[in-house]
């Protein structure tokens, strides 16, 4: 059996490369990586390096998942507006090979995304005598890829049943949770001037305000980073990412095989 | 006979339209064609006629409402087997314009299952069949439309396939780059290659098409070779020079008048009268009925409403 979905996935990925749109994420991320870490030489306390720290991370966290969304709406649905989908189904690819391979390409550029961001907050916190281990971290950082992974496949097949709007907003909905998160978390350190300031404040405030689930946050807040890598959740949410983005891309095959493309 | 490659059989395709009121729109009603090996096949029709749909069904991109899709002997093979033996050239080579002219050939051809050394020497071989070898290492973006659509055949010749599956191929290009296009069909076709061309350019069909199928609201009216068109409906061109009244149904020509009559019979008889009225004859032309006129004739300029 020819397997040709690698090639599929290739394509995908020079797209992405390639594409404006998600150059301008990608900048975004890496600015945001930066400027979390903006008012933290103010404070020698560990807690406020440390917050800064998380600041950091669920940012960067917040682009990636903005990222899969985006990657997830446009890498089908545009293939097939723009008619780019008829050159490549008329290849002898089987079609869950290309939903496989457009879905490799994304999962590969949210992972270079990833790991540059990784790479720039460890440099960062290094720098900043944040005390972190590298093996840890990373791994953090792998296990947050793949729920991003999840929102990469569903969007993915969102976008196929509905139209790119309704798929992006109904994905908006279902990762609002993460955004609150990062927005929580960033006016927690914003009610500790001592510890931390961070840019652009007084709108995330207003978010809060009209947050309808705010005090959940405050409870919430104090969440850093384990140092102690889960791993018995990393395999158990692996395995279900799994059956999910399986599930996913012949959900997506066989909705492209009764689709006009 | 030659082996059919590509058949469909009572082919129908029924579109839903209309998102509150909606309604059904009949694109092809029972269409029957065969494409055999060395055809070089037109596939004649108004816009919204039913070409771009009867290739659609052909290769899968959309499901048949009733009817048999047969290619290669087998019915609705799936793509990995299809796309082995088939390639195809959409209008207005729709490819993603951010990659250059040689990583399209390249990735198309590794999707194709070329074998690194084949895919390298077919790739510059192809640019320079379509004239692109200078431009090769520039993104599509850059391209002229002329230069994509060149790319978009370069992709479908790449694998040397039996069948290739052309939907407008000349769509809107220059007369240079649609001599191009054609002399790469006819060099491709005398090697062995068979074509099922969609277009709606009669002149180019007539040229290099050896059978025509034209589809009208739907329907496959009529299938013919271009050779037919003179033997079924012979006429003569007599031109003649009179200082009187000209005959009847004569149009005038610069120093001199044409009629057009339907066999010899009706040539000796306007002969004669010519005669009577102290007129020459100068010459008498077979008029050849051209494709275009044989198209007018089965279609009709009615407007056509369709998908």
């Amino acid at each position: 059996m020819n397997v040709r979905a690698h090639h599929v996935a290739h394509y995908a990925w020079l797209r992405l490369v390639r594409s404006h749109y998600l150059k301008a994420l990608l900048a975004a991320s890496f600015f945001v990586a930066v400027a979390a870490f903006g008012g933290s030489g103010g404070s020698d306390s560990v807690m406020a390096r440390m917050t800064a720290l998380e600041v950091a991370i669920k940012a960067s966290r917040w682009f990636v998942w903005l990222a899969a969304i985006w990657i997830g709406l446009s890498c089908i649905t545009d293939e097939i507006n723009a008619q780019t989908a008829r050159t490549l189904f008329t290849k002898p690819v089987r079609r869950v090979e290309v939903v496989l391979g457009l879905m490799g390409g994304g999962a590969l550029y949210l992972t270079l995304v990833t790991a540059v961001n990784t790479l720039l907050i460890f440099v960062i916190a290094v720098g900043r005598d944040i005390p972190v281990s590298l093996g840890s971290f990373a791994l953090l950082q792998v296990s947050m890829l793949i729920p991003v992974f999840a929102v990469l496949a569903l969007t993915m097949v969102l976008s196929l049943v509905f139209s790119k709007p309704i798929a992006g907003f109904l994905m908006i909905f279902l990762a609002q949770e993460n955004v609150w998160d990062v927005l929580a978390t960033t006016l927690n350190a914003s009610q500790r001037p001592d510890w931390f300031k961070v840019p652009g404040v007084f709108l995330l405030k207003l978010c809060y305000l009209i947050s309808p689930t705010y005090h959940r946050f405050i409870q919430e807040y104090q969440e850093f980073i384990q140092l102690e890598f889960p791993w018995g959740e990393f395999v158990f949410h692996t395995a279900a990412i799994g059956f999910y983005v399986g599930a996913a891309a012949l959900l997506a095959t066989f909705i492209l095989r009764r689709k006009d493309v | 006979m030659s082996e059919v490659l590509l058949e469909c059989r009572d082919l129908d395709k029924t579109y839903t339209v209309g998102k509150l009121r909606r309604r059904r729109v009949e694109a092809l009603k029972k269409v029957n064609l065969q494409v055999r090996r060395g055809d070089v096949y037109g596939f004649l029709g108004q816009n919204g006629a039913g070409k771009t749909t009867t290739i659609r069904c052909l290769l899968g991109l959309t499901p048949v409402t009733h009817g048999k899709v047969i290619a290669f002997g087998e019915a609705s093979p799936p793509p990995e087997v299809l796309f082995t033996r088939l390639t195809y050239c959409p209008e207005e080579s729709n490819v993603f314009t951010g990659l250059t002219g040689r990583e399209v050939l390249t990735i198309y051809g590794r999707m194709y299952g070329m074998d690194e050394a084949r895919l390298r020497k077919r790739v510059d071989e192809t640019l320079a069949l379509m004239n692109l070898t200078e431009a090769a290492d520039r993104r599509l973006s850059g391209y002229s439309k002329g230069m994509r659509q060149r790319i978009g055949l370069a992709q479908a010749l790449l694998p040397e396939p039996e069948l290739i599956v052309l939907d407008e191929p000349t769509r809107g290009l220059d007369p240079i780059s649609r001599r191009r296009f054609r002399d790469v069909i006819e060099q491709y076709a005398a090697a062995g290659t068979t074509f099922f061309i969609n277009s709606h350019t009669l002149s180019e069909v007539e040229r290099s098409c050896n059978r025509v199928g034209i589809i009208d609201q739907g329907r496959l009216v009529t299938e013919l070779s271009p050779g037919e068109l003179v033997s079924e409906n012979p006429s003569l061109d007599v031109d003649y020079r009179v200082d009187g009244e000209p005959l009847p149904g004569s149009e005038q020509r610069d120093r001199h008048w044409r009629l057009n009559v339907a066999d010899t019979r009706a040539l000796a008889q306007a002969t004669a009268q010519i005669a009577d009225r102290g007129g020459t004859v100068t010459a008498v032309t077979t008029r050849r009925e051209s494709l275009e006129d044989y198209f007018i004739k089965i279609v009709g300029d009615q407007e056509v409403v369709g998908p």
